[in-house]
């Protein structure tokens, strides 16, 4: 059990690393997965993973293969496709999620014309898909920064974040969202998106910020309780993700967003079979 | 008479295309008004408007209340059902969006929920999840925490229309409490209900409205 379980990661500093960064990961998402699992906007993360290409490729052909400069333009592109499509879909004349994929087609079709004029289309290509196992320093301190700002502004915020979600309507009555808290919104679920890009890649991003938002919203009683629940959750299937993936010799980030499915799947057999919720009225 | 709602060659519509050209008329607070008129003839849009200014498209309205002092109530309320919240963490938290963000609510206010719960006849109701409420009483919850927020205009689309019978008579009783203090416009098309609440009569008719 000891050479299965410790052993590796005392050995291997990438693997330490890894699982550092994939806990780091999950603690944003841990937040940022709930507010968009339950505003019906779970596929954001997928639509922006393509959104960023004209950004990232600008920042490779410009700075080179530097994470920041790669970050940010990642960041800015993801940033200003969030506001557009909210401006959008404020304007009434298309659906939020429509608006997103229009954005994000556009995007793609931009970067990879921007592409096809430099020289390094494949290593653009990788870095979209990003490498858990070679996480640097940098990498795991904005990741952190990006998590902590997440938690600082959800507890801050809680009440708000709570009648948001539950009421949406009548939050938007109230508080009238001011453009300077919509533009930090999406700045800050852009950046979480683009830390996620960078270490797990574009694909598997989503799964960790999907799946362990619903493990938690389906066992927490409150916000706060489904976040943490959430990011337990996918504290656990990160770290048992990489160790499998460094075993079995494949990849991690898939390893970690299989582990996820499967625990949300047999947490689910476990709640139907022993304890059912209380009956739900459709929303007439 | 305080002044609550000014019009003054008002338009509403959406995407500049006019759909409903308003009368011009000042509203006060403890007025209560009626508004009347077929399906589609912008009832709603009228309503709506008050809360959702962009569809305002032309002439001049002025709104004397903030937007924290307006209680909405739409037809159909949706709430996300995947949130677990009891009937009483609701209008606490409801409540709790225009304090600060440091403070909680007081002694007072927490009685304050339990004795309007116990008056909409929400009383049993009071740690049942909002997700298993009937239609009505979401209706009825709804108007709970209009009176907890102490609104100072009612917008009211059709409030009575999952209610029954003696529980629509104490709604109005609620309603006439809080008239002194708010000016109150409401949907209705059930006409023993118009004749319930006595208020004065606005005719939406061909784009128009008419007093």
């Amino acid at each position: 059990m000891w050479s299965l379980v410790v052993e590796p990661f005392l050995e291997f500093e990438f693997l330490r690393r890894a699982a550092l960064e994939a806990v780091i990961l999950g603690f944003g998402f841990s937040v940022v997965g709930l507010v968009l699992v339950t505003r019906r906007l779970s596929l954001i993360g997928d639509t922006l993973s393509h959104a960023m290409l004209p950004g990232v490729v600008l920042a490779f052909t410009l700075f080179g293969p530097h994470l920041l400069a790669l970050f940010f333009g990642g960041w800015i592109t993801g940033f200003f496709l969030l506001v557009l499509a909210w401006v959008l879909f404020r304007s009434r004349r298309v659906e939020a999620d429509a608006a997103l994929a229009l954005f994000a087609v556009f995007s793609v079709s931009v970067g990879i014309l921007i592409a096809s004029r430099t020289r390094t289309t494949t290593e653009i290509l990788h870095l979209l898909f990003g490498n858990i196992l070679a996480v640097d320093r940098t990498l795991l301190v904005l990741s952190a920064l990006v998590g902590g700002v997440t938690w600082i502004l959800f507890l801050w915020h809680y009440r708000a974040v709570f009648v948001a979600l539950v009421d949406p309507a009548f939050f938007q009555q109230m508080k009238r969202p001011s453009y300077l808290f919509i533009l930090g919104l999406c700045a800050l679920f852009s950046a979480n998106l683009t830390v996620g890009f960078a270490s797990l890649g574009a694909m598997m991003t989503v799964g960790l910020l999907i799946v362990p938002a619903l493990v938690g919203r389906s066992l927490g009683k409150s916000p706060l309780q489904m976040a943490l629940i959430a990011f337990v959750f996918s504290s656990v299937v990160s770290v048992s993700g990489i160790l499998l993936s460094f075993h079995l010799s494949v990849p991690a980030g898939p390893s970690i967003v299989c582990l996820a499915c499967a625990g949300l799947a047999l947490i689910q057999i476990f709640r139907f079979r022993g304890f059912s919720r209380s009956p739900e009225v459709e929303p007439s | 008479m305080i002044e609550i709602l000014r019009d003054h060659g008002t338009r509403l519509g959406y995407e500049g295309r006019t759909v409903l050209s308003v009368s011009d008329h000042i509203y006060c607070c403890g007025e209560r008004w009626v508004l009347m008129g077929a399906n589609g003839a912008g009832k709603s849009t009228f309503l709506r408007s008050l809360t959702e200014p962009e569809l305002v498209i032309n002439g001049e309205r002025k709104l004397s209340v903030q937007a924290h002092e307006i209680a909405y109530l739409p037809q159909a309320p949706r709430f996300s059902h995947q949130m677990p919240c009891s009937v009483e963490d609701f209008l606490v938290s409801s409540l709790s969006l225009i304090l600060p963000l440091t403070s909680s609510l007081s002694e007072n206010r927490i009685d304050e929920i339990s004795s309007v719960l116990q008056r909409t006849g929400l009383g049993a109701q009071r740690t049942k999840s909002i997700s298993a409420l009937s239609g009505g009483q979401v209706q009825r919850l709804l108007l709970a925490r209009a009176f907890l927020l102490k609104a100072k205009l009612f917008l009211l689309d059709e409030p009575f229309s999952a209610v029954q019978g003696n529980a629509k008579h104490e709604l109005i009783e609620l309603l006439d409490e809080a008239l002194p203090g708010s000016l109150q416009i409401m949907a209705l098309h059930e006409p023993s209900e118009i004749e319930a609440v006595r208020g004065s009569l606005i005719r939406i008719q061909d784009g128009k409205t008419g007093h």
